[in-house]
């Protein structure tokens, strides 16, 4: 139902949602996903370089959020829920504690717990890169995996440069969806953003070669 | 001195004369009703006395004297000498009187005598002759000489007709004559006196005797005149009573005159033509005031004589004559008593009629003669009245003829007219009330019961009048239809009622209450019964006890009947007590209407929406009559209505109550309902399930009701974890309902999860057996849900058969294990495929998987089957890698069996069996299946 919502919310902006990444598609040609992952300096621009510097932060907020990221970044993962639970209990308005409990919950097993973060993130932030990607895992696990394309596609729609997604969706179209072409595209964008990837490679080789023969299978066929 | 001597002369002569010739006094004597030979018997008695004045003496002395000077004046001497002879009579008169009449000196007389012969012969011409003469006669007759008397009167008579005391002397020689007997002379004697007019002094006297003598000498129609004549002198002007005193105002003499007066005209009449002689002799008379005395005393005389019809004539002639004389009613009554004492019955009778007919209070008399005048007259009409009507009444009771209880009412109808209040009139009306009755005029009759019991002050018939008028109104009404009927009924109604207000007090009113009560029940009055009943219960002092019982039934039974049900309740205890224990019908009756009081409370109780008064009286019906017939109906309704009220845990009890007190109650079968509900509502899904089962084994329940109570009890127990009863059930459903089969087959498949739940692997295998052998012969019966279930069910019947092959390694020598293990792969794979064949999703993809698993097993085991143990080292690496060769192709068949299973995740399809195929192939494959999305371990950005 929350997703459902939630879903319907993001129908609404979907015009301010292409305004905005024709914005950032103009203004930023670098789209270093893997910075959020591994650096604290750039919070204060989004994973699309977003002005996001206009919210004001109360410090306690920030030094409460930055005390779980770092226990849950050492793999104390029960510490770092407690304290994006304390954090939430306080501060629920910032998505960014609702994605970290998400991913915590997902690591669990527990997809249930999984939607209603993702559910809470995404109310505040339609287009949370990270959220969306999470989503698209959820909803593959599901067995729901148009819809897992689509919150993959908005993530990246959001954030072009977010590498995690693409290689999500290649995994996606690989497997489960079973278009070749559309596997190999995002594989290659992955690698593309995030750089040279050897598994990956081996994989593009393997879809490329399989592509090949179906071609000529279709060839000989058609 | 002379003058004196003479007055003196005259007084004592007058004295004499009235001492000794008193015919008068002696008529005196006279008795009533004395006969005309007692007349002649009378004796004149003279008591002795001294009376003799000695002034006579000297008197006779100085005539004596004087006639001895020798006068020769012949008128003196004559005068002297008559004195003379009147002084010697007076004296021998005088001595007379002073001694007694036997020792009479005679020669006295014979002096006075002597004197005046004398005189007569001296004197012959003495111009008092006469007067010597009346002395001489005198004188004579004082000696008891009376021829002489008579011949000396008759001289007189003869020589001086014109005598101035002529009436005297002819009433003299009337007396001397009568006494002779002879009648004839001296008739004309009288006459003579009578003629001579009533200025004589013995003229009364002579118009009786000549009466008399006419009488005696046969000449009735003659004698009748003098007597009226005397009559009429001393009647008229007399106010004449009644009976004995009726002459009253007269002195003694006269009313013995009178008497005797009548007493010989009654005769004369008699000897004539009785009443006819009377009204032809009065005719010629006119009127007279006496006159009815008259007939009267005729008939007096004729009942004397005991010829009663001739009295009774004779009274009835003046009546006919003179109807409205004040004394005509007087003599219809002696009518009648001469006929009653006649001993003539029709007689009497009809001069009874003719006295109520004439002197009825509507009738001429009463214009002439004023009632408070004669009062005697209408107490006779009241006791005719009564007389006639008790007459004709006992007529009417003996004979039962209609005309006689006419007459009888006709009768008592004019005494109510003539005697509206007498002190006796409601009791005329009551008896007239009483024969209407009688004779079966019961309208008539009921008006005038009314009349008598209300308009009447308080007497002895007041309130039985006031109770037959109700039994007149039963009786007239049982002969009336439609509207008169219903009107009159009311009339009945109030009349009921009016008596039970007016005459509360009466000794008699309870009993008649009481009866009232009882029949404006039986006429469904029951309200006014309902009063009336209570009017009896709450008499002071308390009616008798049967009364009392009645009045309490009529009570308890209206209340019953207006729907009052708890008074009704109320007056059948109280009717209890009245009631005999031994009358064990009737304490049954008391106690069904009791029980049926109570049920009906709870009725109304319900009906009106509470439902809480409504339990309680529907289960305190049983506490008070333990045994009623109704009890069960109300513990049943008390259910009903505890479940209406939703209080479950009460309408569990009652009902169970109910089954253990009545098992084979008609309500048997809505009781199981009833309390399949209430457990139902209530939670206890076990205990609703056994009513459920119950239902569906009442005969009286229909197939459909049967099959569905069935689900219901197997829902139920599964609910409440009853699986053995659970399990029964659904047994008895495959028993009973084996159609429709998408019905059964779920029945087989929860007794395939019971199996399950109780690790009965046979019974599960056989009911697999059963689900995939119903689908298969379902035909037009066979679903989705059929074939869901047989394709589940051939899967799990294939699951023994793979863990057997899975089970068997191969082991040397090869060629028997490997052959058993090829058999049971075959086997395998023939119950996967034809699990598959359902085209049953989730199970296709698992009979895939499980293939590919059984080609994948098939595949290791073949490489860890066990070496021949004779190779050596390059040997057992050549034999691995043939083996490994052998084994590929399996290899192969399971990857392309999983892919298969992958492939359907791009239709969309994405179940366990299909991320167990992705788990294998990721195993086998992994260049291209070990494929797992990308996270972040965290994120760091805030929003």
């Amino acid at each position: 139902m929350s997703l459902r919502r939630f879903t319907d919310k993001c129908k609404k902006y979907s015009l301010a949602l292409l305004v905005l990444s024709a914005l950032v598609l103009a203004g930023c040609a670098t789209g270093p996903g893997s910075k959020r992952v591994s650096s604290t300096k750039d919070m204060r621009t989004g994973p699309d370089g977003r002005l996001i510097g206009t919210r004001d932060v109360p410090s306690k907020a920030q030094t409460l959020y930055e005390q779980a990221v770092a226990a849950m970044a050492a793999g104390d993962i029960i510490d770092a829920e407690l304290r994006f639970q304390e954090f939430l209990l306080r501060y629920p308005d910032y998505p960014g504690g609702h994605v970290n409990l998400a991913i915590i919950f997902a690591g669990r097993g527990d997809d249930k717990a999984v939607e209603d973060s993702l559910t809470d993130a995404l109310i505040l932030d339609p287009e949370h890169p990270v959220a969306l990607n999470q989503l698209g895992m959820l909803l593959r696990r599901q067995g729901k995996f148009l819809e897992a394309e689509s919150a993959y596609l908005k993530a990246v729609t959001a954030s072009p440069g977010y590498a995690l997604a693409h290689y999500n969706l290649g995994v996606l179209n690989d497997l489960y969806l079973q278009r070749l072409d559309a596997a190999l595209r995002h594989y290659e964008r992955y690698q593309a953003l995030a750089g040279e990837d050897h598994q990956v490679t081996k994989w593009i080789v393997d879809l490329k070669r399989r592509i090949g023969v179906a071609q000529r299978t279709a060839n000989v066929t058609g | 001195m002379i003058l004196r001597t003479l007055i003196c002369f005259l007084l004592l002569t007058m004295l004499a004369l009235s001492l000794v010739w008193g015919s008068t006094a002696a008529a005196d004597k006279i008795k009533k009703r004395d006969t005309i030979a007692s007349l002649e018997r009378k004796t004149v008695e003279v008591r002795p006395g001294s009376i003799i004045v000695n002034s006579t003496n000297k008197a006779r002395d100085n005539y004596r004297a004087f006639l001895n000077l020798v006068s020769d004046d012949p008128e003196l001497r004559a005068e002297a000498m008559r004195r003379l002879g009147d002084l010697e009579l007076e004296a021998t008169e005088a001595e007379q009187l002073a001694t007694n009449i036997d020792g009479l000196n005679y020669e006295l007389y014979d002096s006075a005598v002597g004197l005046f012969h004398q005189l007569l012969e001296a004197y012959p011409d003495y111009r008092r002759n006469d007067s010597v003469l009346y002395q001489l006669a005198r004188a004579y007759e004082i000696s008891g000489k009376t021829d002489d008397a008579l011949r000396v009167l008759n001289e007189l008579v003869g020589k001086y007709p014109d005598t101035t005391f002529i009436d005297e002397v002819q009433f003299r020689r009337g007396e001397m004559l009568f006494l002779r007997k002879d009648y004839f002379d001296a008739e004309s004697a009288y006459q003579s006196v009578v003629t001579y007019g009533e200025d004589s002094r013995f003229y009364e006297q002579s118009l009786y005797k000549l009466g008399w003598s006419q009488f005696k000498l046969g000449e009735y129609d003659s004698s009748l005149t003098p007597f009226f004549d005397l009559l009429d002198r001393k009647v008229t002007g007399i106010a004449m009573q009644d009976g004995e005193r009726r002459l009253q105002d007269l002195s003694r003499a006269e009313r013995e005159l009178v008497e005797d007066t009548f007493r010989v005209l009654s005769i004369s009449f008699s000897y004539m033509d009785g009443a006819e002689s009377i009204g032809d002799f009065l005719s010629t008379r006119g009127h007279l005031e006496y006159n009815y005395v008259i007939y009267m005393n005729l008939g007096d005389l004729y009942l004397e004589k005991e010829r009663f019809v001739d009295a009774a004539e004779s009274y009835g002639a003046f009546v006919d004559q003179e109807p409205y004389h004040p004394k005509s009613p007087l003599l219809q009554v002696e009518v009648i008593e001469a006929y009653k004492r006649g001993g003539f019955p029709t007689l009497v009778l009809e001069a009874k009629k003719g006295f109520v007919e004439r002197y009825g209070m509507d009738s001429g008399f009463w214009l002439r003669n004023p009632r408070e005048q004669n009062a005697t007259v209408a107490a006779h009409l009241k006791d005719n009245l009564n007389d006639l009507a008790q007459y004709y009444h006992a007529a009417a009771q003996g004979k039962g003829k209609r005309s006689d209880y006419q007459e009888a009412a006709r009768w008592y109808r004019k005494y109510l007219d003539y005697f509206p209040r007498e002190p006796d009139t409601a009791n005329t009306n009551f008896l007239l009330a009483e024969i209407l009755f009688e004779s079966a005029d019961f309208q008539l009759a009921t008006v005038e019961y009314e009349v008598t019991a209300y308009e009447y002050p308080l007497h002895e018939h007041s309130a039985e009048a006031a109770y037959a008028a109700i039994l007149s109104y039963r009786r007239h009404e049982a002969e009336l239809q439609g509207a008169v009927k219903s009107a009159w009924h009311r009339q009945y109604i109030d009349s009921g009622l009016k008596f039970a207000d007016t005459y509360p007090e009466h000794s008699e009113s309870g009993a008649v209450l009481t009866t009232v009560a009882e029949d404006l029940f039986a006429q469904n009055q029951f309200d006014l019964a309902l009063a009336v009943g209570q009017l009896v219960v709450n008499k002071q002092p308390p009616v008798q006890q049967p009364l009392a019982r009645t009045a309490w039934t009529v009570i308890a039974h209206s209340q019953f009947d207006l729907n009052n049900f708890a008074q009704a309740e109320q007056a059948y205890y109280r009717l209890r007590p009245f009631t005999p224990a031994d009358d064990l019908q009737a304490q049954q009756d008391i106690k069904d209407r009791i029980a049926s009081s109570i049920y009906k409370q709870g009725e109304l109780a319900r009906d009106a929406g509470d439902l809480e008064s409504a339990v309680t009286h529907f289960r305190r019906l049983g506490q008070a009559v333990p045994e009623s017939d109704i009890r069960a109906t109300a513990e049943y309704d008390a259910a009903a209505a505890l479940i209406t009220m939703g209080s479950w845990t009460l309408a569990a009890t009652v009902l169970e109550d109910f089954r253990r007190d009545y098992p084979d109650s008609e309500f048997a079968d809505d009781v199981t309902r009833k309390l399949a509900v209430t457990y139902l509502e209530s939670g206890r899904s076990a205990a609703a399930a056994g009513e459920f089962v119950r239902i569906a084994n009442a005969t009286a329940s229909t197939d459909e009701v049967r099959r569905e109570a069935l689900w219901k009890a197997a829902a139920l127990y599964k609910d409440s974890v009853q699986l053995l009863e659970e399990q029964d059930v659904l047994e008895d459903i495959l028993a009973r309902y084996p159609k429709p089969v998408s019905e059964s087959i779920e029945a087989r498949f929860r007794l395939l999860e019971i199996a399950g739940i109780n690790g009965n692997a046979q019974v599960r295998t056989q009911i697999l057996r059963d689900m995939v052998r119903v689908d298969a012969s379902a035909g037009a019966e066979r679903s989705d849900r059929t074939r869901f279930l047989a394709a589940t069910a051939s899967l799990e019947l294939a699951e023994p058969v793979r863990r057997s092959f899975v089970a068997l390694k191969i082991t040397q020598p090869l060629a028997d294990s490997l052959g058993l293990k090829k058999s049971l792969m075959e086997e395998v794979l023939e119950v996967y495929g034809a699990a598959a064949e359902y085209g049953v999703a989730e199970v296709t993809t698992a009979a895939t998987f499980r293939l590919g698993e059984v080609y994948q097993q098939f595949s290791k085991d073949l490489m860890d089957s066990e070496r021949p143990r004779d190779l050596d080292e390059a040997a057992l690496e050549q034999y691995d890698l043939l083996l490994e060769e052998q084994t590929f192709p399996f290899e192969e068949k399971a990857i392309e069996l999983y892919q298969v299973n992958a492939a359907r995740t791009a239709d969309g399809v994405y179940d366990e069996w299909i991320r167990k195929s992705f788990a294998a192939l990721a195993d086998l494959v992994p260049a291209r299946y070990a494929k797992t999305e990308r996270s972040e371990n965290v994120v760091t950005a805030l929003y």
